[in-house]
């Protein structure tokens, strides 16, 4: 089936990748998926190096850990929040991180007094040089459907319980504006690196269905 | 269009989130699927999010992520004459009777696409925006047959400007006009009526949805 021998320019395996481990399809679709590939790649549309590297860099490279970065660096350098939030394109890019799904970033700041959510109602826009490819809920309909209706009870859903004074603001990405959220740096992080803050900043946390993780007891 | 993918306000779906939810990827063949959209697409953002759109209103909702981008890498490409249907159907033949796919390599174009896919193109400033941070505006009634980034949830609605984003292409017209984007701020309550959560929802619309208030 698949030449598993051609030349891979690049370090990650394939591990996610079914393709090279399943010689035999397991549905219509990935036999779909392979048609087409082999299709595309024998017109000379596309070439086999172009698809791994697309699926290395959204699959391997690209992910909230990037976005953690981000918050963590905004927590600890007051200078970079300001610059942060008067432009996120560019300060997110000062990180190295910039690209497809994330040419205009527009950073929104939670306070005491205000909490953000970002959704995409008409399709899944998604803030992608920071947080990656998005998670199945953030597709799908109940998410798109209830965030810019019943924001409380949909944070309910992800376990999180806001005072009622705070204002929940709901971004509806219709443009091609992409958000991140910059979520309130946890009490008693004092002291701790730009490293430390970072595993404490999680995925959900910088779409708005989720906090920051609290520290780890000293 | 008015189609099932404009789902902002509907009833009915259940738990917002589910075990297993967060996961990225369902299936071993969606990174794929996903990647051979990227890498084919032969037409604009729009006529992408356009194609999704017009897979058919049960299909949409029916159909998992990456089926639907599965199916508009291929229905694209059919679309601007590239390949066929019955091309498709062939090699998944030739692949379940066990033929090698043929494999080819292009590492010039491929570190071109990864550079490209890696840069940001931010939206310049608006040139000559008609409305101003604070102005009220009305989102216009509206049921365009083609592509839109207006959801059917504020037509009719008043809110505010908040922010003028830049100027960008008009998706209706698939980037044949440019015009200033704007955020815009609605109180749910304008939206949704006195009974519902008092939340703030802001969305970003092109000039062309909006009409002063």
């Amino acid at each position: 089936m698949h030449d598993h021998d051609h030349h891979h320019d690049h370090d990650h395996d394939h591990d996610h990748d079914g393709h090279h481990r399943n010689p035999r399809p397991a549905s219509a679709e990935e036999l779909r998926a392979r048609a087409l590939e082999a299709l595309l790649v024998e017109k000379g549309i596309v070439t086999s190096d172009a698809i791994d590297a697309v699926i290395d860099r959204y699959v391997n490279d690209v992910g909230p850990q990037n976005g953690a970065k981000v918050v963590a660096r905004a927590w600890t350098d007051p200078a970079y929040r300001e610059r942060l939030l008067a432009d996120g394109t560019a300060a997110i890019g000062e990180l190295g991180f910039a690209g497809d799904e994330g040419d205009t970033m527009v950073v929104v700041e939670n306070t005491p007094q205000v909490h953000n959510v970002i959704v995409c109602t008409l399709c899944s826009c998604y803030p992608w040089p920071v947080l990656g490819l998005p998670p199945t809920w953030y597709k799908s309909a109940p998410y798109r459907a209830r965030a810019v209706a019943e924001p409380r009870a949909v944070l309910a859903d992800f376990g999180v319980e806001l005072p009622d004074d705070v204002e929940v603001r709901v971004w509806d990405s219709t443009a091609e504006v992409r958000y991140l959220v910059l979520p309130m740096r946890p009490a008693g992080t004092d002291g701790r690196s730009e490293e430390e803050l970072a595993a404490l900043v999680t995925r959900d946390s910088m779409i708005g269905t989720g906090l920051p993780l609290a520290p780890a007891a000293a | 269009m008015d189609g099932s993918h404009d789902l902002g306000g509907m009833q009915g779906f259940g738990p917002a989130t589910w075990p297993g939810a967060d996961a990225v990827m369902q299936h071993d063949w969606d990174a794929r699927a996903f990647a051979l959209a990227m890498v084919s697409a032969p037409r604009s953002t729009h006529a992408f999010r356009h194609t999704i759109e017009r897979i058919g209103n049960a299909r949409y909702l029916g159909a998992s992520y990456y089926e639907k981008w599965l199916w508009e890498a291929e229905e694209a490409l059919v679309e601007t004459g590239a390949i066929t249907h019955a091309e498709v159907d062939a090699w998944a033949e030739r692949l379940a009777a066990g033929e090698a796919p043929p494999h080819a390599e292009d590492p010039e174009r491929t570190a071109e696409l990864i550079a490209a896919l890696a840069t940001s193109q931010p939206m310049p400033e608006a040139a000559a925006p008609a409305f101003a941070v604070g102005d009220r505006v009305r989102v216009r009634r509206m049921r365009p047959a083609g592509h839109t980034r207006c959801p059917r949830y504020l037509r009719g609605a008043t809110g505010e400007i908040v922010d003028v984003r830049g100027d960008d292409g008009v998706p209706d017209v698939d980037n044949a006009e440019r015009e200033a984007v704007y955020a815009v701020r609605f109180r749910a309550r304008d939206l949704w009526g006195d009974d519902a959560e008092d939340h703030v929802v802001l969305a970003d619309l092109w000039e062309r949805y909006l009409e002063a208030a």
